[in-house]
């Protein structure tokens, strides 16, 4: 009797680890007919079936108003829920590693564009298949082309952001100034004349090393060069780019060296969060490295700084035509191992040019969308992505170049700019080391 | 004949109940323990980016470049023994004194021991942000507001201020939970030999040194490992409380295998740095146990 009660205990407990084993990939049965549902016209109730969708970006700021975005799809699509993530940039790629890494791929996400791509493309599935509803919705021919990687499709373009210097003009104007500073010169001059009358010229967070010294602000000389890209490819080549006494580092240099000048002392312990809403509360005239994505943040702390609210470019040069402000195109891409590929397609059709979605990005968020089908007015975009849309007109824009830098140099590159804003190395060892990234990135890839 | 099949019967039972009792144990370790150190091995001989659907062998080449071109991962090395020697000695330190003294019949002792114990409740990552809220906001202020020097430093801005932070940080959370462990071997030494101490006329200070603190070594032991082991392997704390800045000077052993691994996509050299770290925790925490349980003592 006691062993069959044994054998039976031991029987339940080999059943339920079974039972916990298998539960990862049982989760949710195969679409039975994915084609039926994605095929031609929107999939409005083409099937019964529940099917989750899960997405993954890395626009943390989009979290506080997803449910709404979600909303709507599943208004158009009652069969598909949505379930977004939404890590911060400097985090998204791990996290989407350690997914692929456990099986648990999202079906729709943001890759970046460039050295992200290599890596990932094995894992995406090519959507040439919509290019031309994507056309036919009014993404532009030249961010099509931008999402090809090995003659495929994969990056579905849905926003636009800038990012380079947020201006106060209150303050601007307070000291004579009704356009902001399109020089180097002029910027300098600007903070001498904040200065003296007594108000901050800049806020600075560049305890974001991952961020602002590397992602955005990291390539910001390269990506002014005439040929931006062949500059990048020579860096990765190892070729002697002669950084110690290029006049566009140097200016970076200059830039970082201004602002600690006239910014926050604690510049190198002050975040992103801490620094935004010093210049949302106004205590300074300027914040660096900040863009088109505060909107939303602004108008929840501060709706009256909107309307004196300026982006604009980092002024590096004393030449105003080179300087230009660091564009991004935000897109997503889909999984190779999605159980819904058509589903995903069409969501990805939907985010990037249907009028719900565009609407979303545009009175939500004050997002420029990619699709040209969308009133992108500035009554509905708002100030930062209407200033931004225009000096794209102007072709006062360069695509930022941070995407193309491989990693092991982008881990260095935070951390010898911190070095040197925090007064550890100078300016020559602060350019070779630099320099040094490369030539080490060439001599491991050889 | 009779008893060579009871013999047997016996074995068999007893191989059943091993099964039984050990298996779903065996296979949980097995399953998370073992094939994962396995799988780790064999990366650590791979040039595995992480992502890749290929992977290439590359035999020692991880290892050799570790131990000849590596500077960074030999000074987060470093900054890791630093760190551990410092929240190993503080944290035991105060904990034995807090047991110590919470171990005499005080008012409110459960309480104080409650109190005490509460951050190791708390957990690293929360424990993290809450000190760099304390760092970066009010210590400033207070410092602004009394002009205490040691307030106004820059805490977390310089590598030596957030060392000792992220030192401080540790120790005040570890030191509740050796506080539990030195109460329990407190207790558990029988008063019959502090009386006859007394009796002998030792003074407080002899009974501590001569009486109580031999018989403490299991617990100091246990404290010691405990405590080593943990602060080798902080990474939570590391984690939100420095990020392993300013310039990654603060970024200890774990944080720099994570960077290498994930952050720089180098997952075969991130598992040779990780064989290498857990062979040196390994070493030292063998060593400690050895030199200290010499030194217990049996009555």
């Amino acid at each position: 009797m006691k062993r069959i009660l044994a054998l039976l205990t031991a029987l339940t407990m080999a059943l339920s680890m079974a039972a916990c084993s298998g539960g990862g990939e049982s989760g949710g049965e195969p679409a039975s007919e994915p084609a039926a549902s994605g095929s031609g016209t929107a999939a409005e109730g083409s099937s019964d079936e529940q099917i989750t969708l899960t997405c993954f970006l890395s626009l943390g700021q989009w979290a506080d108003h997803i449910d709404e975005l979600s909303a709507a799809y599943t208004a158009e699509h009652p069969n598909i829920t949505l379930e977004w993530e939404l890590p911060s940039s400097s985090t998204a790629n791990d996290l989407l590693k350690s997914k692929l890494a456990a099986d648990e791929m999202p079906d729709v996400l943001g890759v970046n564009y460039g050295e992200s791509m290599v890596q990932w493309c094995p894992h995406l599935m090519p959507l040439d298949d919509i290019v031309e509803d994507l056309k036919a919705g009014g993404i532009p021919e030249n961010s099509i082309e931008a999402g090809y990687y090995e003659g495929s499709f994969y990056h579905v373009p849905l926003i636009t952001e800038g990012y380079g210097i947020l201006y106060n003009m209150d303050y601007l104007n307070q000291v004579g100034w009704e356009t902001t500073p399109t020089t180097f010169d002029e910027l300098e001059q600007l903070c001498e004349d904040l200065q003296a009358a007594g108000i901050q010229p800049f806020i600075n967070h560049y305890k974001e090393d991952k961020l602002t010294l590397t992602y955005h602000y990291g390539m910001v000389p390269a990506m002014i060069k005439d040929d931006p890209y062949g500059y990048v490819d020579s860096l990765k080549a190892g070729e002697d780019m002669d950084i110690v006494n290029d006049a566009d580092w140097n200016a970076m240099v200059d830039f970082y060296d201004l602002t600690m000048k006239y910014g926050n002392a604690d510049a190198l312990t002050t975040d992103k969060q801490t620094a935004r809403n010093d210049f949302f509360t106004e205590k300074a005239a300027m914040i660096t490295d900040e863009g088109s994505w505060n909107l939303a943040n602004i108008r929840n702390i501060n709706p009256d700084l909107e309307d004196h609210v300026v982006q604009s470019y980092v002024p590096l040069t004393n030449d105003a035509d080179r300087n230009k402000i660091s564009v991004d195109l935000i897109s997503m891409s889909v999984s190779k191992t999605t159980e819904h590929p058509e589903e995903a397609k069409e969501l990805l059709k939907w985010l990037a040019t249907s009028e719900a979605a565009t609407s979303w990005y545009m009175d939500m968020m004050g997002s420029l969308p990619v699709s040209t089908n969308a009133d992108a007015s500035a009554e509905r975009v708002g100030c930062l992505s209407a200033q931004l849309s225009e000096l794209m007109a102007e072709g006062k824009s360069a695509a930022s170049l941070q995407s193309y830098v491989p990693e092991t140099v982008r881990t260095g590159m935070g951390e010898i700019w911190s070095l040197y804003l925090a007064g550890e190395i100078d300016r020559t060892e602060l350019l070779t080391r630099f320099a040094e990234l490369w030539t080490d990135y060439a001599a491991d890839n050889a | 004949m009779d008893a060579d099949l009871m013999k047997r019967r016996k074995k068999r039972t007893m191989a059943l109940n091993f099964v039984l009792f050990l298996g779903p144990t065996l296979l949980l370790y097995l399953v998370i323990e073992v094939i994962p150190l396995i799988m780790g091995v064999v990366y650590s001989f791979t040039d595995w980016d992480g992502i890749a659907t290929e992977i290439g062998f590359v035999g020692f080449k991880n290892y050799i470049d570790l131990f000849t071109d590596d500077p960074r991962f030999w000074k987060s090395m470093l900054f890791t023994f630093e760190n551990t020697a410092v929240v190993v000695i503080v944290s035991n330190l105060i904990g034995f004194v807090l047991a110590y003294n919470l171990s005499k019949k005080i008012p409110f002792r459960n309480f104080m021991r409650a109190a005490f114990y509460l951050p190791r409740l708390i957990g690293g990552v929360i424990l993290g942000f809450v000190w760099q809220f304390i760092f970066l906001n009010i210590f400033p202020f207070l410092g602004e507001k009394f002009g205490i020097g040691v307030f106004q430093l820059s805490w977390l801005g310089t590598p030596a201020t957030s060392f000792w932070a992220l030192a401080i940080v540790q120790a005040w959370g570890f030191a509740g939970y050796m506080m539990i462990i030195y109460v329990a071997g407190l207790t558990a030494i029988s008063s019959d030999y502090i009386e006859a101490a007394v009796i002998d006329g030792a003074t407080a200070g002899q009974q501590l040194r001569h009486v109580i603190l031999p018989l403490m070594m299991p617990a100091i032991t246990e404290c010691l490992f405990l405590s080593l082991l943990n602060s080798f392997k902080v990474y939570d704390v590391n984690l939100s409380l420095t990020g392993g800045g300013p310039y990654r000077s603060s970024e200890a052993i774990t944080m720099n295998v994570y960077t290498t691994a994930f952050a720089e996509s180098q997952l075969g050299y991130g598992s040779a740095k990780a064989i290498i770290m857990a062979l040196v925790i390994i070493a030292v925490t063998l060593l400690q146990v050895k030199l200290t349980s010499k030194k217990e003592v049996q009555m």
